[in-house]
Protein backbone atom coordinates (compact mmCIF):
# COMPACT_ATOMS: atom_id res chain seq x y z
CA UNK A 1 0.00 0.00 0.00
CA UNK A 2 2.58 2.34 0.93
CA UNK A 3 4.21 1.67 -2.35
CA UNK A 4 0.77 2.32 -4.06
CA UNK A 5 1.05 5.64 -2.24
CA UNK A 6 4.71 6.24 -3.79
CA UNK A 7 5.77 5.96 0.21
CA UNK A 8 4.07 9.84 1.17
CA UNK A 9 2.88 8.84 4.61
CA UNK A 10 0.65 11.52 5.94
CA UNK A 11 2.77 12.01 8.89
CA UNK A 12 -0.06 12.55 11.20
CA UNK A 13 -2.30 10.29 13.16
CA UNK A 14 -5.36 12.46 12.46
CA UNK A 15 -4.58 13.11 9.17
CA UNK A 16 -4.02 9.34 8.47
CA UNK A 17 -7.10 8.51 10.04
CA UNK A 18 -9.22 11.55 8.29
CA UNK A 19 -7.96 10.35 4.63
CA UNK A 20 -8.64 6.40 6.04
CA UNK A 21 -12.30 7.68 6.55
CA UNK A 22 -12.79 9.69 3.61
CA UNK A 23 -11.44 6.93 1.41
CA UNK A 24 -13.90 4.06 3.53
CA UNK A 25 -16.74 6.78 3.06
CA UNK A 26 -16.22 7.25 -0.68
CA UNK A 27 -15.77 3.30 -1.36
CA UNK A 28 -19.08 2.64 0.57
CA UNK A 29 -20.76 5.68 -0.37
CA UNK A 30 -23.81 4.05 -2.27
CA UNK A 31 -24.16 1.32 0.26
CA UNK A 32 -23.58 3.35 3.14
CA UNK A 33 -25.43 6.94 2.36
CA UNK A 34 -28.35 5.86 0.38
CA UNK A 35 -30.45 7.97 -1.39
CA UNK A 36 -29.44 10.38 -4.70
CA UNK A 37 -28.32 13.52 -2.82
CA UNK A 38 -25.44 12.00 -0.73
CA UNK A 39 -24.63 10.11 -3.74
CA UNK A 40 -24.39 12.88 -6.00
CA UNK A 41 -22.23 14.74 -3.10
CA UNK A 42 -19.77 11.65 -3.11
CA UNK A 43 -19.02 12.00 -6.74
CA UNK A 44 -18.65 15.61 -6.22
CA UNK A 45 -16.45 14.94 -3.78
CA UNK A 46 -13.88 12.12 -6.07
CA UNK A 47 -14.18 14.39 -8.58
CA UNK A 48 -13.27 17.23 -7.44
CA UNK A 49 -10.51 15.67 -5.34
CA UNK A 50 -8.75 15.35 -8.47
CA UNK A 51 -9.49 18.73 -10.37
CA UNK A 52 -8.24 20.25 -6.59
CA UNK A 53 -5.01 17.84 -6.96
CA UNK A 54 -4.53 18.42 -10.38
CA UNK A 55 -4.18 21.95 -9.70
CA UNK A 56 -1.97 21.66 -6.73
CA UNK A 57 0.24 20.36 -9.12
CA UNK A 58 0.31 23.67 -10.98
CA UNK A 59 0.45 26.11 -7.69
CA UNK A 60 1.63 24.29 -4.72
CA UNK A 61 4.01 21.81 -6.71
CA UNK A 62 4.92 24.41 -9.58
CA UNK A 63 4.64 27.29 -8.18
CA UNK A 64 2.17 28.76 -10.93
CA UNK A 65 -0.91 30.81 -10.93
CA UNK A 66 -3.69 29.40 -13.60
CA UNK A 67 -7.16 30.58 -13.97
CA UNK A 68 -7.65 28.35 -16.86
CA UNK A 69 -8.73 25.14 -14.95
CA UNK A 70 -11.69 24.93 -15.22
CA UNK A 71 -11.37 25.45 -18.99
CA UNK A 72 -9.34 22.05 -19.12
CA UNK A 73 -11.91 20.81 -16.90
CA UNK A 74 -14.34 21.98 -19.07
CA UNK A 75 -12.66 20.24 -22.06
CA UNK A 76 -13.16 17.16 -21.07
CA UNK A 77 -16.48 17.12 -20.29
CA UNK A 78 -17.33 18.87 -24.12
CA UNK A 79 -15.11 16.24 -25.39
CA UNK A 80 -17.44 13.42 -23.82
CA UNK A 81 -20.44 15.29 -24.71
CA UNK A 82 -19.61 16.22 -28.24
CA UNK A 83 -18.13 12.27 -28.76
CA UNK A 84 -21.51 11.17 -27.31
CA UNK A 85 -23.76 13.86 -29.33
CA UNK A 86 -22.30 13.08 -32.77
CA UNK A 87 -20.82 9.77 -33.11
CA UNK A 88 -24.20 8.01 -30.85
CA UNK A 89 -24.52 6.44 -27.56
CA UNK A 90 -21.70 3.98 -26.83
CA UNK A 91 -18.80 3.28 -24.68
CA UNK A 92 -16.27 3.78 -27.54
CA UNK A 93 -17.34 7.39 -28.65
CA UNK A 94 -17.15 7.93 -24.65
CA UNK A 95 -13.88 6.72 -24.53
CA UNK A 96 -12.76 8.25 -27.66
CA UNK A 97 -14.59 11.93 -26.68
CA UNK A 98 -12.50 11.89 -23.13
CA UNK A 99 -9.39 11.25 -24.69
CA UNK A 100 -9.99 13.33 -27.76
CA UNK A 101 -10.81 16.42 -24.55
CA UNK A 102 -7.69 15.26 -22.88
CA UNK A 103 -5.38 15.38 -25.50
CA UNK A 104 -6.89 18.74 -26.66
CA UNK A 105 -6.55 20.14 -23.15
CA UNK A 106 -2.95 19.15 -23.31
CA UNK A 107 -2.05 20.50 -26.32
CA UNK A 108 -3.45 23.69 -25.14
CA UNK A 109 -1.92 23.83 -21.79
CA UNK A 110 1.50 23.21 -23.48
CA UNK A 111 1.18 25.87 -26.22
CA UNK A 112 0.05 28.57 -23.10
CA UNK A 113 2.99 27.18 -21.02
CA UNK A 114 6.01 27.50 -23.81
CA UNK A 115 4.54 31.01 -25.13
CA UNK A 116 3.88 33.09 -21.50
CA UNK A 117 6.11 30.47 -18.93
CA UNK A 118 9.56 32.25 -20.35
CA UNK A 119 8.77 35.33 -19.13
CA UNK A 120 7.31 35.99 -15.71
CA UNK A 121 4.95 33.40 -13.81
CA UNK A 122 2.13 36.71 -13.41
CA UNK A 123 1.94 36.62 -17.83
CA UNK A 124 1.33 33.36 -17.41
CA UNK A 125 -2.07 34.34 -15.03
CA UNK A 126 -3.07 36.55 -17.25
CA UNK A 127 -2.38 34.93 -20.37
CA UNK A 128 -5.06 31.87 -18.78
CA UNK A 129 -7.68 34.33 -17.44
CA UNK A 130 -8.10 35.66 -21.06
CA UNK A 131 -7.98 32.64 -22.42
CA UNK A 132 -10.34 30.86 -20.11
CA UNK A 133 -12.99 34.09 -20.68
CA UNK A 134 -12.42 33.73 -24.55
CA UNK A 135 -13.30 30.05 -24.40
CA UNK A 136 -15.88 30.40 -21.91
CA UNK A 137 -17.52 33.02 -24.71
CA UNK A 138 -16.53 30.61 -27.29
CA UNK A 139 -18.72 27.99 -26.03
CA UNK A 140 -21.97 29.67 -25.71
CA UNK A 141 -21.70 30.85 -29.18
CA UNK A 142 -20.94 27.56 -30.91
CA UNK A 143 -24.49 26.79 -29.91
CA UNK A 144 -24.66 23.87 -32.48
CA UNK A 145 -21.65 22.53 -31.37
CA UNK A 146 -21.93 23.08 -27.44
CA UNK A 147 -25.58 23.17 -27.19
CA UNK A 148 -24.76 27.38 -26.26
CA UNK A 149 -26.17 28.41 -22.43
CA UNK A 150 -28.12 25.21 -22.23
CA UNK A 151 -25.53 22.91 -22.37
CA UNK A 152 -26.40 19.01 -23.14
CA UNK A 153 -28.19 16.35 -22.05
CA UNK A 154 -25.99 13.00 -22.99
CA UNK A 155 -26.98 10.03 -23.66
CA UNK A 156 -24.65 7.75 -21.81
CA UNK A 157 -24.75 3.68 -22.17
CA UNK A 158 -27.59 2.32 -20.53
CA UNK A 159 -25.45 -0.17 -18.26
CA UNK A 160 -24.81 3.54 -16.49
CA UNK A 161 -28.19 4.90 -16.58
CA UNK A 162 -30.38 4.40 -13.26
CA UNK A 163 -32.73 1.95 -15.69
CA UNK A 164 -30.15 -0.37 -15.32
CA UNK A 165 -30.80 -3.05 -12.93
CA UNK A 166 -29.20 -6.34 -11.62
CA UNK A 167 -28.84 -8.48 -8.64
CA UNK A 168 -25.27 -9.07 -6.91
CA UNK A 169 -25.82 -11.60 -3.08
CA UNK A 170 -29.10 -10.80 -3.01
CA UNK A 171 -28.32 -6.71 -3.42
CA UNK A 172 -29.86 -4.54 -6.30
CA UNK A 173 -27.24 -2.83 -8.09
CA UNK A 174 -28.16 0.33 -10.75
CA UNK A 175 -26.51 1.40 -13.46
CA UNK A 176 -26.29 4.52 -10.93
CA UNK A 177 -24.14 2.82 -8.83
CA UNK A 178 -21.88 1.38 -11.75
CA UNK A 179 -21.61 4.58 -12.96
CA UNK A 180 -20.54 6.14 -9.06
CA UNK A 181 -17.82 3.55 -9.35
CA UNK A 182 -16.89 4.15 -12.60
CA UNK A 183 -16.39 7.77 -11.14
CA UNK A 184 -14.21 6.31 -7.99
CA UNK A 185 -12.33 3.94 -9.33
CA UNK A 186 -11.62 6.75 -12.43
CA UNK A 187 -10.38 9.09 -9.36
CA UNK A 188 -8.81 6.91 -6.81
CA UNK A 189 -6.25 5.90 -10.19
CA UNK A 190 -6.15 9.61 -11.70
CA UNK A 191 -5.10 10.66 -7.40
CA UNK A 192 -2.15 7.83 -7.40
CA UNK A 193 -1.01 9.04 -10.77
CA UNK A 194 -0.40 12.14 -8.89
CA UNK A 195 0.77 10.89 -5.76
CA UNK A 196 3.39 8.52 -7.61
CA UNK A 197 4.15 12.01 -9.76
CA UNK A 198 4.82 14.27 -7.22
CA UNK A 199 6.97 12.28 -5.04
CA UNK A 200 9.08 11.32 -8.08
CA UNK A 201 12.36 13.23 -8.97
CA UNK A 202 9.65 15.00 -11.70
CA UNK A 203 7.97 16.36 -8.45
CA UNK A 204 11.40 16.75 -6.31
CA UNK A 205 12.23 19.13 -9.28
CA UNK A 206 8.98 20.94 -9.21
CA UNK A 207 9.73 22.15 -5.77
CA UNK A 208 12.54 23.09 -6.32
CA UNK A 209 11.81 25.31 -9.12
CA UNK A 210 8.81 26.32 -6.49
CA UNK A 211 11.57 27.11 -4.26
CA UNK A 212 14.20 29.09 -6.70
CA UNK A 213 13.85 28.58 -10.49
CA UNK A 214 17.39 30.44 -10.83
CA UNK A 215 18.97 28.14 -8.25
CA UNK A 216 17.91 24.96 -10.07
CA UNK A 217 18.16 26.37 -13.60
CA UNK A 218 21.82 26.73 -12.09
CA UNK A 219 21.98 23.06 -11.36
CA UNK A 220 21.39 21.44 -14.78
CA UNK A 221 16.97 21.99 -15.04
CA UNK A 222 15.24 23.76 -17.70
CA UNK A 223 13.05 25.63 -15.74
CA UNK A 224 10.41 26.00 -18.72
CA UNK A 225 10.66 22.36 -19.86
CA UNK A 226 9.54 21.40 -16.20
CA UNK A 227 6.93 24.01 -15.72
CA UNK A 228 5.68 23.67 -19.56
CA UNK A 229 5.63 19.68 -18.31
CA UNK A 230 3.66 20.39 -15.10
CA UNK A 231 1.08 22.55 -16.80
CA UNK A 232 0.42 20.11 -19.54
CA UNK A 233 0.13 16.92 -16.91
CA UNK A 234 -1.96 19.00 -15.00
CA UNK A 235 -4.52 20.07 -17.83
CA UNK A 236 -4.52 16.49 -19.06
CA UNK A 237 -5.64 15.45 -15.68
CA UNK A 238 -8.47 18.43 -15.52
CA UNK A 239 -9.46 17.51 -18.75
CA UNK A 240 -10.09 13.78 -17.15
CA UNK A 241 -12.13 14.66 -14.39
CA UNK A 242 -14.07 16.85 -16.40
CA UNK A 243 -15.27 13.60 -18.31
CA UNK A 244 -15.61 11.76 -16.08
CA UNK A 245 -18.36 14.82 -14.45
CA UNK A 246 -19.71 14.65 -17.90
CA UNK A 247 -20.15 11.02 -17.66
CA UNK A 248 -22.10 11.46 -14.24
CA UNK A 249 -24.04 14.70 -14.49
CA UNK A 250 -25.05 13.35 -18.24
CA UNK A 251 -25.00 17.15 -18.66
CA UNK A 252 -22.60 19.37 -19.54
CA UNK A 253 -22.95 23.06 -19.86
CA UNK A 254 -20.89 25.98 -19.43
CA UNK A 255 -22.13 26.86 -15.45
CA UNK A 256 -21.40 23.11 -14.50
CA UNK A 257 -17.93 23.01 -15.52
CA UNK A 258 -16.94 26.32 -16.83
CA UNK A 259 -17.76 28.98 -14.80
CA UNK A 260 -15.37 31.21 -12.69
CA UNK A 261 -17.18 30.02 -9.59
CA UNK A 262 -15.69 26.48 -9.84
CA UNK A 263 -12.32 28.72 -10.48
CA UNK A 264 -12.76 30.05 -7.12
CA UNK A 265 -14.10 27.11 -5.21
CA UNK A 266 -10.75 25.41 -6.86
CA UNK A 267 -8.57 28.26 -5.30
CA UNK A 268 -10.67 28.12 -1.69
CA UNK A 269 -9.79 24.24 -1.42
CA UNK A 270 -6.10 24.25 -2.17
CA UNK A 271 -5.84 27.28 0.47
CA UNK A 272 -8.02 25.58 2.75
CA UNK A 273 -6.31 21.87 2.18
CA UNK A 274 -2.89 22.97 1.84
CA UNK A 275 -1.14 23.95 -0.51
CA UNK A 276 2.02 21.56 -2.19
CA UNK A 277 0.03 18.70 -0.38
CA UNK A 278 -1.83 16.38 -2.57
CA UNK A 279 -3.29 15.31 0.63
CA UNK A 280 -4.84 18.71 0.98
CA UNK A 281 -6.67 18.63 -1.58
CA UNK A 282 -8.77 15.14 -0.13
CA UNK A 283 -9.47 16.91 2.70
CA UNK A 284 -10.30 20.39 1.63
CA UNK A 285 -12.64 18.99 -0.80
CA UNK A 286 -14.36 16.99 1.61
CA UNK A 287 -15.17 19.56 3.99
CA UNK A 288 -15.84 22.45 1.41
CA UNK A 289 -18.32 19.98 -0.80
CA UNK A 290 -19.72 18.97 2.58
CA UNK A 291 -20.43 22.71 3.97
CA UNK A 292 -21.44 23.46 0.23
CA UNK A 293 -24.18 20.66 0.43
CA UNK A 294 -25.54 20.52 3.74
CA UNK A 295 -24.53 23.97 5.78
CA UNK A 296 -27.62 25.23 4.62
CA UNK A 297 -29.57 22.11 6.03
CA UNK A 298 -27.37 22.21 9.37
CA UNK A 299 -28.36 25.82 9.59
CA UNK A 300 -32.25 25.24 9.02
CA UNK A 301 -32.07 22.58 12.05
CA UNK A 302 -29.72 25.31 14.00
CA UNK A 303 -32.80 28.18 13.35
CA UNK A 304 -35.52 25.95 14.13
CA UNK A 305 -33.83 24.71 17.32
CA UNK A 306 -32.92 28.49 18.45
CA UNK A 307 -36.78 29.73 17.02
CA UNK A 308 -37.47 31.37 20.74
CA UNK A 309 -34.64 33.29 21.03
CA UNK A 310 -33.57 36.53 19.76
CA UNK A 311 -31.24 37.29 16.94
CA UNK A 312 -29.77 33.78 16.63
CA UNK A 313 -32.63 32.03 14.26
CA UNK A 314 -32.04 35.54 11.73
CA UNK A 315 -28.34 34.55 11.98
CA UNK A 316 -28.68 31.52 11.33
CA UNK A 317 -31.64 31.31 8.34
CA UNK A 318 -30.61 29.12 5.98
CA UNK A 319 -30.70 31.49 3.10
CA UNK A 320 -27.35 32.90 5.04
CA UNK A 321 -25.14 29.63 4.55
CA UNK A 322 -23.04 31.57 1.78
CA UNK A 323 -22.32 34.15 4.51
CA UNK A 324 -21.13 31.47 7.29
CA UNK A 325 -18.94 29.48 4.22
CA UNK A 326 -17.27 32.68 4.48
CA UNK A 327 -16.58 32.96 7.74
CA UNK A 328 -15.51 29.04 8.12
CA UNK A 329 -12.56 30.32 5.06
CA UNK A 330 -11.55 33.14 7.08
CA UNK A 331 -11.24 31.23 10.38
CA UNK A 332 -9.72 28.00 8.70
CA UNK A 333 -7.10 31.15 6.81
CA UNK A 334 -6.72 32.10 10.09
CA UNK A 335 -5.99 29.32 12.06
CA UNK A 336 -4.41 26.94 9.80
CA UNK A 337 -2.30 29.21 7.14
CA UNK A 338 -0.35 26.34 6.07
CA UNK A 339 -3.44 24.67 5.59
CA UNK A 340 -5.46 21.79 7.17
CA UNK A 341 -2.89 19.38 6.33
CA UNK A 342 -0.22 22.07 6.60
CA UNK A 343 -1.16 22.27 10.31
CA UNK A 344 -1.48 18.68 10.85
CA UNK A 345 1.56 17.87 9.71
CA UNK A 346 3.53 20.05 11.68
CA UNK A 347 1.43 19.20 15.02
CA UNK A 348 2.81 15.85 14.90
CA UNK B 1 49.91 27.15 -17.30
CA UNK B 2 48.44 23.92 -18.08
CA UNK B 3 45.80 24.24 -21.13
CA UNK B 4 42.97 26.52 -19.70
CA UNK B 5 39.80 24.79 -18.93
CA UNK B 6 37.91 27.81 -19.05
CA UNK B 7 38.39 31.21 -20.69
CA UNK B 8 37.27 34.36 -20.55
CA UNK B 9 37.68 37.18 -23.05
CA UNK B 10 36.90 41.17 -23.00
CA UNK B 11 33.43 39.87 -21.31
CA UNK B 12 31.36 43.47 -20.09
CA UNK B 13 28.38 42.43 -18.45
CA UNK B 14 25.37 44.75 -17.21
CA UNK B 15 23.33 44.69 -14.66
CA UNK B 16 20.15 46.57 -15.90
CA UNK B 17 21.45 50.04 -16.50
CA UNK B 18 24.55 49.57 -14.76
CA UNK B 19 27.73 48.39 -16.38
CA UNK B 20 29.48 45.82 -14.02
CA UNK B 21 32.14 43.91 -16.14
CA UNK B 22 34.09 46.30 -18.34
CA UNK B 23 35.83 43.74 -20.53
CA UNK B 24 36.94 41.22 -18.35
CA UNK B 25 39.96 38.52 -19.83
CA UNK B 26 41.44 35.66 -18.10
CA UNK B 27 42.37 31.70 -18.00
CA UNK B 28 41.56 29.20 -15.36
CA UNK B 29 43.77 26.65 -16.30
CA UNK B 30 42.85 22.91 -15.73
CA UNK B 31 43.69 20.52 -12.50
CA UNK B 32 44.37 23.93 -10.18
CA UNK B 33 42.60 26.37 -8.15
CA UNK B 34 42.60 29.66 -9.26
CA UNK B 35 41.54 32.19 -6.95
CA UNK B 36 39.29 35.69 -7.98
CA UNK B 37 40.57 38.33 -5.42
CA UNK B 38 39.43 42.09 -5.49
CA UNK B 39 37.95 44.39 -2.97
CA UNK B 40 34.01 44.35 -2.50
CA UNK B 41 31.74 45.33 -5.01
CA UNK B 42 34.80 44.78 -7.81
CA UNK B 43 33.11 42.08 -9.92
CA UNK B 44 33.98 39.14 -8.59
CA UNK B 45 30.32 37.52 -7.95
CA UNK B 46 29.22 38.77 -11.38
CA UNK B 47 31.51 37.21 -12.84
CA UNK B 48 30.99 34.15 -11.35
CA UNK B 49 27.45 34.44 -12.10
CA UNK B 50 28.35 35.45 -15.84
CA UNK B 51 30.09 32.22 -16.54
CA UNK B 52 27.26 29.98 -15.07
CA UNK B 53 25.05 31.97 -17.34
CA UNK B 54 22.86 33.75 -14.31
CA UNK B 55 23.82 37.39 -16.05
CA UNK B 56 23.90 37.44 -19.64
CA UNK B 57 27.11 39.05 -21.49
CA UNK B 58 26.83 41.69 -23.58
CA UNK B 59 29.89 41.26 -25.15
CA UNK B 60 32.98 39.11 -25.02
CA UNK B 61 33.60 35.11 -25.06
CA UNK B 62 33.76 32.33 -22.62
CA UNK B 63 34.81 29.29 -23.95
CA UNK B 64 35.11 25.84 -21.65
CA UNK B 65 37.48 23.55 -23.21
CA UNK B 66 37.71 25.45 -26.39
CA UNK B 67 33.70 25.61 -26.57
CA UNK B 68 31.75 28.85 -26.27
CA UNK B 69 29.23 28.90 -23.91
CA UNK B 70 28.17 32.37 -23.53
CA UNK B 71 25.12 31.80 -25.39
CA UNK B 72 23.70 28.95 -23.59
CA UNK B 73 21.02 29.37 -20.95
CA UNK B 74 22.37 28.15 -17.17
CA UNK B 75 20.51 24.85 -17.56
CA UNK B 76 22.89 23.92 -20.23
CA UNK B 77 25.84 24.93 -18.96
CA UNK B 78 25.02 23.69 -15.97
CA UNK B 79 25.36 20.31 -18.08
CA UNK B 80 28.50 21.17 -19.77
CA UNK B 81 29.82 19.77 -16.42
CA UNK B 82 30.07 23.04 -14.30
CA UNK B 83 29.65 22.85 -10.80
CA UNK B 84 27.84 26.29 -9.25
CA UNK B 85 28.24 27.08 -5.55
CA UNK B 86 26.98 30.09 -5.27
CA UNK B 87 27.37 32.53 -2.15
CA UNK B 88 23.97 32.53 -1.06
CA UNK B 89 24.35 28.24 -0.80
CA UNK B 90 21.49 27.88 -3.08
CA UNK B 91 20.41 24.77 -1.44
CA UNK B 92 16.51 24.19 -1.09
CA UNK B 93 15.41 24.58 1.80
CA UNK B 94 12.02 22.53 1.71
CA UNK B 95 13.69 19.78 0.10
CA UNK B 96 15.93 17.18 2.17
CA UNK B 97 19.30 16.82 2.10
CA UNK B 98 19.52 13.36 0.51
CA UNK B 99 16.40 15.15 -1.79
CA UNK B 100 19.44 18.08 -2.74
CA UNK B 101 21.83 15.98 -3.71
CA UNK B 102 19.87 13.70 -5.70
CA UNK B 103 18.84 16.39 -7.88
CA UNK B 104 22.66 17.77 -7.91
CA UNK B 105 23.40 13.96 -9.69
CA UNK B 106 22.27 15.00 -13.11
CA UNK B 107 23.11 11.74 -14.55
CA UNK B 108 20.78 10.00 -11.98
CA UNK B 109 21.17 8.56 -8.19
CA UNK B 110 24.54 9.34 -6.49
CA UNK B 111 26.92 6.89 -6.91
CA UNK B 112 27.90 5.21 -3.10
CA UNK B 113 31.11 5.47 -3.16
CA UNK B 114 30.92 9.04 -3.79
CA UNK B 115 28.73 9.81 -1.34
CA UNK B 116 30.82 7.85 0.93
CA UNK B 117 33.68 10.15 0.28
CA UNK B 118 30.85 13.33 1.22
CA UNK B 119 30.23 11.88 4.47
CA UNK B 120 33.46 11.45 5.50
CA UNK B 121 34.08 14.75 4.54
CA UNK B 122 31.12 16.31 5.75
CA UNK B 123 29.49 13.68 8.66
CA UNK B 124 27.27 16.68 9.37
CA UNK B 125 25.24 15.24 6.52
CA UNK B 126 25.02 11.70 7.07
CA UNK B 127 23.00 12.51 9.83
CA UNK B 128 20.64 15.15 8.50
CA UNK B 129 20.74 13.40 5.54
CA UNK B 130 16.82 12.83 6.04
CA UNK B 131 16.03 16.10 7.28
CA UNK B 132 14.85 19.26 5.32
CA UNK B 133 17.75 21.17 4.01
CA UNK B 134 15.68 24.51 6.01
CA UNK B 135 16.63 23.37 9.62
CA UNK B 136 20.00 22.91 8.83
CA UNK B 137 22.67 25.53 10.50
CA UNK B 138 24.59 27.97 8.61
CA UNK B 139 27.95 25.58 8.32
CA UNK B 140 25.88 22.23 7.13
CA UNK B 141 24.00 24.52 4.73
CA UNK B 142 27.42 25.05 3.29
CA UNK B 143 28.29 22.16 3.61
CA UNK B 144 25.82 20.66 1.56
CA UNK B 145 26.31 23.10 -1.27
CA UNK B 146 29.34 22.53 -1.55
CA UNK B 147 28.46 18.62 -1.51
CA UNK B 148 26.41 19.41 -4.20
CA UNK B 149 28.59 20.71 -6.41
CA UNK B 150 30.91 17.36 -5.21
CA UNK B 151 27.98 14.57 -5.72
CA UNK B 152 29.48 14.46 -9.45
CA UNK B 153 32.57 14.74 -11.19
CA UNK B 154 32.77 18.08 -12.86
CA UNK B 155 34.78 19.74 -15.33
CA UNK B 156 34.86 23.03 -12.97
CA UNK B 157 33.91 24.00 -10.00
CA UNK B 158 32.88 27.90 -9.18
CA UNK B 159 32.81 28.49 -6.03
CA UNK B 160 31.45 31.97 -4.49
CA UNK B 161 32.85 32.80 -0.73
CA UNK B 162 32.61 29.12 0.70
CA UNK B 163 33.47 30.64 4.59
CA UNK B 164 31.39 33.78 4.35
CA UNK B 165 30.11 33.96 7.92
CA UNK B 166 31.17 30.96 9.27
CA UNK B 167 33.43 29.88 12.71
CA UNK B 168 36.64 29.23 11.94
CA UNK B 169 35.91 25.36 13.09
CA UNK B 170 33.38 24.91 9.84
CA UNK B 171 35.64 26.93 7.79
CA UNK B 172 38.20 24.23 8.57
CA UNK B 173 36.03 21.58 8.07
CA UNK B 174 35.24 23.20 4.51
CA UNK B 175 39.15 23.98 3.73
CA UNK B 176 39.84 20.17 4.04
CA UNK B 177 37.46 19.09 1.85
CA UNK B 178 38.00 21.41 -0.67
CA UNK B 179 42.27 20.78 -0.14
CA UNK B 180 40.58 16.81 -1.25
CA UNK B 181 38.95 18.06 -3.98
CA UNK B 182 41.94 19.68 -5.48
CA UNK B 183 44.48 16.54 -4.42
CA UNK B 184 42.50 14.49 -6.76
CA UNK B 185 42.86 17.00 -9.49
CA UNK B 186 39.61 19.16 -9.61
CA UNK B 187 39.56 22.54 -11.32
CA UNK B 188 38.51 25.62 -9.79
CA UNK B 189 37.62 29.17 -9.86
CA UNK B 190 36.94 30.11 -6.61
CA UNK B 191 35.86 33.70 -4.96
CA UNK B 192 37.39 34.04 -1.40
CA UNK B 193 37.37 36.78 1.08
CA UNK B 194 39.35 34.91 3.32
CA UNK B 195 42.98 35.27 2.44
CA UNK B 196 44.28 32.64 4.73
CA UNK B 197 42.16 30.12 2.74
CA UNK B 198 42.67 31.59 0.09
CA UNK B 199 46.60 31.28 0.03
CA UNK B 200 46.32 27.56 1.50
CA UNK B 201 43.96 26.55 -1.37
CA UNK B 202 45.37 29.11 -4.35
CA UNK B 203 47.62 27.92 -7.02
CA UNK B 204 46.94 31.04 -9.51
CA UNK B 205 45.33 34.40 -8.75
CA UNK B 206 43.24 36.83 -11.06
CA UNK B 207 42.69 40.23 -8.75
CA UNK B 208 39.66 42.25 -10.19
CA UNK B 209 39.15 45.69 -9.39
CA UNK B 210 36.28 47.70 -10.83
CA UNK B 211 34.67 45.06 -13.03
CA UNK B 212 38.28 44.50 -14.52
CA UNK B 213 41.03 41.80 -14.29
CA UNK B 214 44.03 44.42 -12.76
CA UNK B 215 46.24 41.16 -12.67
CA UNK B 216 47.13 37.58 -13.12
CA UNK B 217 49.64 35.63 -11.73
CA UNK B 218 50.87 32.94 -9.46
CA UNK B 219 49.47 32.53 -5.71
CA UNK B 220 53.49 32.25 -4.62
CA UNK B 221 54.37 35.42 -6.68
CA UNK B 222 51.47 37.91 -4.75
CA UNK B 223 52.13 36.04 -1.35
CA UNK B 224 55.92 37.20 -1.86
CA UNK B 225 55.27 40.35 -2.46
CA UNK B 226 53.81 42.28 0.06
CA UNK B 227 53.87 45.75 -2.02
CA UNK B 228 51.81 44.42 -4.83
CA UNK B 229 48.94 43.03 -2.42
CA UNK B 230 48.97 46.26 -0.95
CA UNK B 231 48.48 47.69 -3.96
CA UNK B 232 45.96 45.73 -5.74
CA UNK B 233 43.84 44.84 -2.60
CA UNK B 234 44.77 47.21 -0.04
CA UNK B 235 45.85 44.26 2.41
CA UNK B 236 48.99 42.30 3.02
CA UNK B 237 48.18 38.96 3.32
CA UNK B 238 50.85 38.01 5.93
CA UNK B 239 48.83 40.18 7.91
CA UNK B 240 45.36 39.07 7.63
Amino acid sequence: MLTLISGDRPQSRILGALLLLVLLALAFAPFLFPGSRSLETAARICIFIVLVASYDLLLGYGGIVSFAHTMFFGMGAYGVGIALDRLGTGWGAMGLGALAGMALAGAVALVIALLSLRVRAIFFAMITLAIASAVAVLVSQLSGLTGGEDGMNLRIPRELTPAFRFEVLGLTVTGKILNYYLVFLGCLALFLTMLRLVNSPFGRVLLAIRENAFRAEAIGYRVVAYRAAATTLSAVIAAAAGALFAIWLRYVGPSTVLGMEIMMDILLIVVIGGMGTMYGAVVGTAIFVLAQNYLKTLMGGLAEATSGLPLVPDLLNPDRWLLWLGVLFILSVYFFPTGIVGRLRGAR
Amino acid sequence: MSDPILSLRDVKTDIGQYHILHGVSFDVPKGAVTMLLGRNGAGKTTTLRTIMGLWRTRAGQITLNGDRIDALPPARIARQGIGFVPEDMGIFSDLTVAENLRLAALSGAPDPARLEGIFAAFPALRTFYHSAAGTLSGGQKQMLSIARAMVEERALYLIDEPSKGLAPAIVATLARALRDLKARGASILMVEQNVSLARALGDHVAVMDDGRIVWTGTMAALAADPALQDRLMGLRMDHA
